[in-house]
């Protein structure tokens, strides 16, 4: 019974460190770098690390996850800063969109996301509070059960360096135009508590002279021009955040390429081409800085 | 509280404790009395109210156990008090179910349907000299409410339980390890195979119209995987918590997926509810001790009842007939020496029966119109090509153990087994609050 003991806990740790390192590679939370990508699935699907870190000459960690709101990118961002690897950042490029302070529509367990990194100060107190004893208790003492399949999806691709897009398909706009004319889109709030935790991860990061870079990848143009007021008035929101401060750039690369169907997956996923395309672009920007690094 | 439940772990635990002190110091009385809480407790967890539904039928079956073995010797008072315990107990069901079809917001006890089966049996045996009716009302109440075949079986035998509730159990490192084994077996079913597979399954029949032959091809074989490993991974995880308490539970499955015609088919699924209609309606309607037509109509009546069973809907009824006919035409046309290519037409009729059983009669007809003009195709990789490749991976591990098993290549059970069994469940296991049978 002992030895059964001492074999399940060992496997576990010994599988929960390879996993763990693994996202580690994949997030690029252990290497210094000069350029931190901040977003949710529609960042992750237009940024192509492997290609950016190549030919903006940087080093870049892609910290971008699935379904994270506005709360879950600030205990990200402050995740990143707490880390020995963070002394090297001068770029935050974080995904923005009109959603954003739309608190339906991403996943409400997003926290489950940080149980891999329960072990750091900062995320085992955001996990304590977001979950009850009992869950909390499991996933601290039982390594193995802190991983998701996108999770251990990453993981995997940490330890293939693979930060490649494999969205193939192309987005069916009479779906989506049909769909917003039923009624079953997801509307432009102004929540204050996200509005609030937005403005402190900005906060934040300019009191360390990091510049943030707000960059509006595309959404397909039905999703824009279906609430139109709304979606003038946080577009405006962004650009009043990149003109108070020096440190705050809004990129948008929706009037260019919103209504180029052939680079979206869905609505707010661009496929491969998608990718090339705005990858590249960010790249030109990026370089147009001329940041000292 | 389900058996995949943390909470379940924890339940089991304190009456693991308590329940072994007792046993080991021989006060029954008590150890069945914390055993029956436990059980009503158990059960309370789904809703109060149904402990009444137990309460119910356990005072139907008490009284009437003593009314037919009191009159047994005269004949037809046991015939009348067997058949009021039948009436009674099948009554309850009957207004359930029912009610369910007509109004689905009525809340159905999960489990009825076992529990009932498996109180009759103790009149039944009763009526038939096979046991005599029990003095303390405590060990009834103790079968029908043993929370181990409480929401999903095995339907167990009055004449297999209640003796051994009246005896201390046998409580040693070997049925621990084996009890403990078994439910670690039936929880990698559960949570890693069936689970993970009904993410697919639930998918594809979302909207069968918009999904391509192949796509629902795929999903009609995952399903036929999923309904087996949901109902037998939770028999798995009942048995094995029995054999921790020192309980011989009767098994459910033996490999019907491994077996060459309908016929074995039916003897190694379900087996608890199979060998119940074949004891108590087959046999009593006359087996196969009659004529070619009355032995036609006493296998589909059985295979009616065993689909109206699952419910009162035309879909259980139409999936109980199709069995009938696949195994009347087995009977009458199958090959006397069934090779790998009948077999896997076996596992085919399965399958195309296992459609019509999850969805509705219109719907089936539309999949099995679209599997059939539409099956070379592109495959839909469902909401994550990742997570339904490596549950599809964990399916073929999963089939390879089962025929290991099958064939007797897994003589030993080695702990590094069993420590990869309890990884994969935590790496792998999506957790679900549902077992398909429960509806049941």
């Amino acid at each position: 019974m002992a030895l059964f003991l001492l074999l399940l806990f060992c496997s576990d740790r010994i599988i929960g460190w390879c996993l763990n390192e693994g996202l580690n590679r994949y997030f690029g939370l252990t290497q210094h770098s000069q350029v931190l990508f901040v977003g949710h699935s529609h960042l992750m699907l237009a940024v192509d690390k492997s290609d950016f870190e190549r030919r903006a000459n940087v080093k870049v960690s892609k910290y971008c996850r699935e379904g994270v709101n506005v709360a879950d990118r600030y205990e990200m961002v402050k995740q990143y800063l707490s880390l020995p690897t963070s002394d090297s950042l001068r770029v935050v490029i974080y995904g923005v969109d009109q959603f954003m302070f739309t608190g339906e529509g991403l996943s409400q367990n997003s926290y489950k996301l940080f149980y891999p990194f329960m072990d750091e100060k900062n995320i085992d107190s955001y996990i304590h509070n977001s979950t009850d004893l009992f869950d909390y208790c499991l996933h601290k003492t039982v390594w193995t059960t802190r991983y998701s399949d996108a999770l251990l999806n990453s993981s995997l691709r940490g330890w293939c360096n693979n930060w490649s897009n494999y969205k193939m398909g192309q987005l069916n706009v009479d779906a989506l135009k049909k769909q917003i004319a039923d009624g079953k889109q997801r509307h432009i709030h102004f929540e204050k508590d996200l509005i609030e935790r937005f403005e402190r991860t900005l906060q934040l990061l300019q009191e360390r002279g990091i510049i943030v870079v707000l960059v509006n990848t595309p959404i397909a143009q039905p999703l824009n021009e279906y609430e139109p007021t709304e979606y003038q008035r946080i577009i405006d929101y962004f650009q009043d955040k990149a003109a108070q401060s020096p440190l705050v750039y809004y990129w948008d690369f929706n009037p260019d390429y919103s209504e180029q169907y052939e680079l979206f997956f869905d609505p707010i996923h661009l496929n491969i081409k998608g990718q090339e395309v705005i990858n590249e672009q960010l790249i030109l920007r990026f370089n147009e800085l001329d940041i000292k690094l | 509280m389900f058996f995949n439940s943390p909470e379940y772990v924890a339940f089991f635990a304190i009456l693991f404790v308590a329940f072994s002190l007792t046993n080991r110091w021989k006060m029954l009385l008590l150890r069945n009395m914390i055993l029956l809480l436990g059980s009503y407790y158990f059960y309370a967890q789904l809703h109060v109210w149904f402990v009444l539904l137990l309460l119910y039928t356990t005072s139907v079956n008490y009284v009437c156990g003593r009314w037919i073995e009191n009159n047994l010797k005269r004949g037809e008072g046991a015939k009348m008090a067997v058949s009021v315990a039948i009436i009674l107990s099948l009554s309850i069901l009957v207004i359930f179910k029912y009610a369910y079809i007509y109004d689905s917001s009525i809340l159905l006890p999960v489990g009825l349907s076992f529990f009932t089966f498996q109180a009759l049996t103790y009149s039944i045996d009763i009526y038939r000299g096979r046991i005599i009716a029990e003095k303390n009302p405590l060990n009834v109440a103790l079968f029908i409410a043993f929370f181990p075949t409480l929401l999903s079986g095995p339907i167990e035998r009055a004449r297999n339980l209640i003796p051994q509730l009246k005896q201390p159990s046998l409580i040693n490192w070997v049925s621990f390890t084996s009890g403990a084994g078994q439910f670690v077996w039936g929880l990698f079913k559960k949570v890693v195979i069936a689970d993970r597979l009904a993410d697919y399954v639930n998918l594809a029949y979302l909207n069968p119209e918009q999904q391509t032959g192949s796509t629902l091809a795929i999903a009609a074989v995952f399903y036929s995987f999923q309904i087996y490993c949901d109902f037998s991974g939770y028999a798995d995880m009942a048995i094995g918590s029995g054999k921790l308490l020192g309980f011989k539970i009767m098994e459910n499955f033996n490999f019907p997926y491994c077996v060459n015609t309908i016929k074995e088919f039916w003897r190694r699924w379900h087996i608890s509810l199979t060998s119940w209609f074949t004891e108590y309606v087959y046999i009593s309607m006359g087996g196969n001790r009659v004529n070619q037509a009355r032995w036609l109509l006493n296998i589909s009546t059985v295979f009616l009842l065993s689909g109206i069973w699952h419910g009162a809907t035309w879909s259980f009824i139409i999936w109980g007939a199709m069995h009938a006919i696949f195994y009347l035409c087995e009977r009458k046309w199958g090959p006397k020496c069934p090779n790998a290519l009948y077999h896997l037409l076996v596992f085919v009729l399965v399958t195309l029966a296992w459609i019509f059983f999850r969805v509705d009669f219109n719907t089936a007809i539309i999949v099995v119109g679209r599997i059939c003009n539409d099956l070379f195709s592109p495959i839909s990789m469902g909401m994550s090509a990742f997570s339904t490749l490596l549950t599809a991976v964990l399916l073929i591990i999963f089939v390879i153990r089962e025929y290991l098993l099958f064939k007797n290549k897994l003589p030993q059970k080695y702990a590094i087994e069993y420590v990869l069994l309890i990884l994969c469940v935590c790496l792998f296991g999506v957790s679900s609050d549902q077992f398909v049978y429960f509806q049941f």
